[in-house]
């Protein structure tokens, strides 16, 4: 007998006793896997967890020569300033409003896709599309960007041309703020709902064909499968999505507004990551920066856990 | 799925929908495209056409001769994905293969070091000082390792090696193989799929990353494709310097011939990965 055989009976009798020693001799036996797992968790304290310092370094007065702990410590005096701050309130309430945006109409969207194309029985026809309306989701932010700032630009492109056409005066879409919200989240529909429809399609690959056949037979029209089959099979999908939504729904967009916005968009535009990286990198406001950070932070975690918790009551299979 | 075909107004109205989608995504490339290949003069007469009048590629040579030089960055690029992926594909299998083991002692609580990073984060400016004092930066390494693991398709692997079958394992063990030889010898080659979807998630995520190399690059022939692209399309730096306008050229034009220097590597790879994500979506997301 091999030694990884006893190994093998080890692990197997931890069920029935199970004493320190034994658990010592499991994690010996398992040694190769704790070594694997070392670089990986090498990555995440320094990344990750190192980084959380900046809990405190928006107490201090820091600066970069003098490290954390060389800089003084001055309390609550970011936080106050940060209150006080008029553009950081713009921002965050940008940030809330696009966000509110993005989960009434793009969240659905993705599910209307998926169902469209559900609904599309040539497969032939359905490959098609699901090639075109994936691909935009691989293009950066910084190509999309582009084209939108082409297509919509008041020189050339096709809102130009259309209105030239029909006599009137083309309007300056990229720099009106009261434009911008509109272009962020119909460019995003436009590189992202092909892409996020993927998970739910996949969902509905996997309902049960019976269950069709079951309600064709009792005379079901289309919407009713639709309703009573369809939707109801991607639920626990559609709930977990929603989840992680919420939880990212913050630190959602920096590429995009950082690509498409300008300082005139700024009163409708400017979110609360375009508005840390402005101070800190621009203006040098390293720990006033930290401090609209952390309550950024704060807040993300709060969203994911409240919903998690409020999934959870209700039924449903939550993240965590 | 249906025994009973009919073709009704439904199906029109699904078609018609989708149809219109895609072509708003296909047709503002196309019209891209078409102007960045028409002759200055016939692009002045008619700016906004979607068939070919004439054919140039004078914005490109002035692309590719640039000072911000179009070639190297596409090098700078595909080291990046190129190492990057690589690291994160190493990282990312040796965790989750760990934590898919279910009687590891403690597995629970690493995973849960691990998914706390998912909630909770320093925020911009100590992750800018920590690369900065690690002199990660004006490296490729300050493009890559800071962004070697994806908790999220950490846990995408995980699910997908926690399903496989315990007997693949012991068959090994009994072989004589230790863990870390049972993964790269049995458990990843059995694993394609879903090994090919994440390194497709990384691979993109480090081609499309232009955040990384604008915090912390300076050195202009370490700039990757994204940043030469976003100075000569978004940030007009290039134009400046190339004066665009001693040439006969159009400013508009050489921005479109830059988009489409963008969207050819993306279109050349495409139908390549296409299969593997959306495989690789459906295993690990359902299990969420």
């Amino acid at each position: 007998m091999s030694s990884q055989q006893t190994g093998t009976e080890c692990y197997k009798s931890i069920g029935r006793r199970f004493t320190l020693e034994k658990k010592l001799k499991l994690i010996l036996y398992h040694k190769y896997l704790y070594l694997m797992l070392i670089p990986v968790l090498i990555w995440y304290i320094i990344f990750c967890y190192v980084p959380m310092y900046g809990i405190v370094i928006s107490f201090q007065d820091y600066s970069m020569s003098k490290g954390v702990f060389g800089s003084t410590f001055v309390g609550l005096t970011h936080f106050k300033e940060l209150w006080q701050d008029e553009d950081f309130w713009r921002a965050f309430w940008n940030t809330a409003i696009i966000a509110v945006y993005r989960i009434v109409i793009e969240f659905p969207i993705s599910i209307v896709v998926a169902l469209l194309l559900n609904e599309i029985r040539h497969i032939k026809v359905r490959k098609t599309i699901q090639t075109i309306v994936y691909l935009p989701h691989f293009l950066s932010w910084v190509i999309v960007a582009s084209i939108f700032m082409t297509l919509l630009s008041p020189e050339s492109g096709i809102i130009n041309a259309i209105c030239t056409g029909m006599g009137i005066n083309t309007p300056d879409i990229i720099s009106n703020p009261n434009m911008f919200r509109g272009v962020l989240i119909w460019s995003d529909v436009w590189k992202e709902a092909g892409f996020s429809s993927i998970i739910y399609v996949a969902a509905m690959a996997s309902i049960d064909a019976e269950l069709y056949e079951a309600t064709d037979i009792d005379g079901a029209s289309r919407w009713q499968q639709i309703w009573y089959v369809t939707l109801p099979g991607i639920r626990n999908i559609i709930v977990i999505m929603f989840i992680l939504m919420l939880g990212q729904v913050l630190t959602w967009g920096f590429d995009q507004v950082y690509n498409f916005y300008n300082p005139m968009v700024y009163d409708k535009g400017d979110i609360i990551d375009t508005y840390i990286f402005r101070t800190a990198l621009s203006d040098n406001k390293f720990s006033f920066a930290a401090a609209a950070s952390m309550f950024k932070s704060l807040i993300c975690m709060t969203l994911l856990v409240v919903s998690n918790s409020v999934v959870k009551k209700l039924g449903e299979e939550s993240i965590y | 799925m249906k025994s009973r075909f009919k073709f009704g107004i439904a199906d029109i109205l699904i078609y018609l929908v989708l149809i219109i989608f895609s072509l708003a995504i296909l047709l503002p490339m196309w019209h891209i495209f078409v102007i960045s290949t028409s002759s200055p003069e016939v692009y002045l007469r008619d700016t906004y056409h979607l068939v070919p009048k004439s054919f140039s590629l004078d914005e490109y040579k002035r692309a590719f001769s640039s000072l911000g030089g179009i070639i190297n960055s596409l090098f700078v690029s595909i080291k990046v994905t190129g190492l990057g992926t690589a690291l994160s594909m190493l990282l990312t299998s040796m965790g989750a293969y760990v934590l898919s083991k279910k009687g590891l002692p403690g597995r629970n609580f690493l995973f849960k070091i691990l998914v706390f990073t998912m909630f909770f984060s320093g925020g911009l400016v100590p992750f800018y000082v920590l690369v900065k004092n690690l002199h990660l930066d004006d490296t490729i390494f300050a493009l890559t390792i800071p962004l070697a693991i994806s908790t999220y398709n950490l846990i995408i692997m995980k699910n997908y090696f926690a399903s496989l079958p315990e007997s693949l394992e012991e068959a090994a063990k009994i072989d004589g193989y230790n863990d870390v030889q049972i993964l790269f010898k049995i458990i990843i080659p059995v694993s394609k799929p879903v090994f090919a979807a994440v390194s497709l998630f990384y691979g993109v995520a480090y081609w499309n990353d232009y955040f990384m190399a604008t915090l912390f690059i300076s050195s202009n022939n370490m700039y990757p494709l994204q940043v030469v692209l976003r100075q000569m399309i978004i940030q007009n730096l290039v134009m400046a310097q190339v004066g665009v306008a001693t040439v006969a050229s159009n400013p508009e034009q050489f921005k479109m011939a830059c988009i489409i220097i963008g969207i050819i590597p993306v279109l050349i790879i495409y139908p390549f990965v296409q299969n593997s994500f959306s495989k690789g979506i459906m295993m690990g997301a359902v299990k969420g």
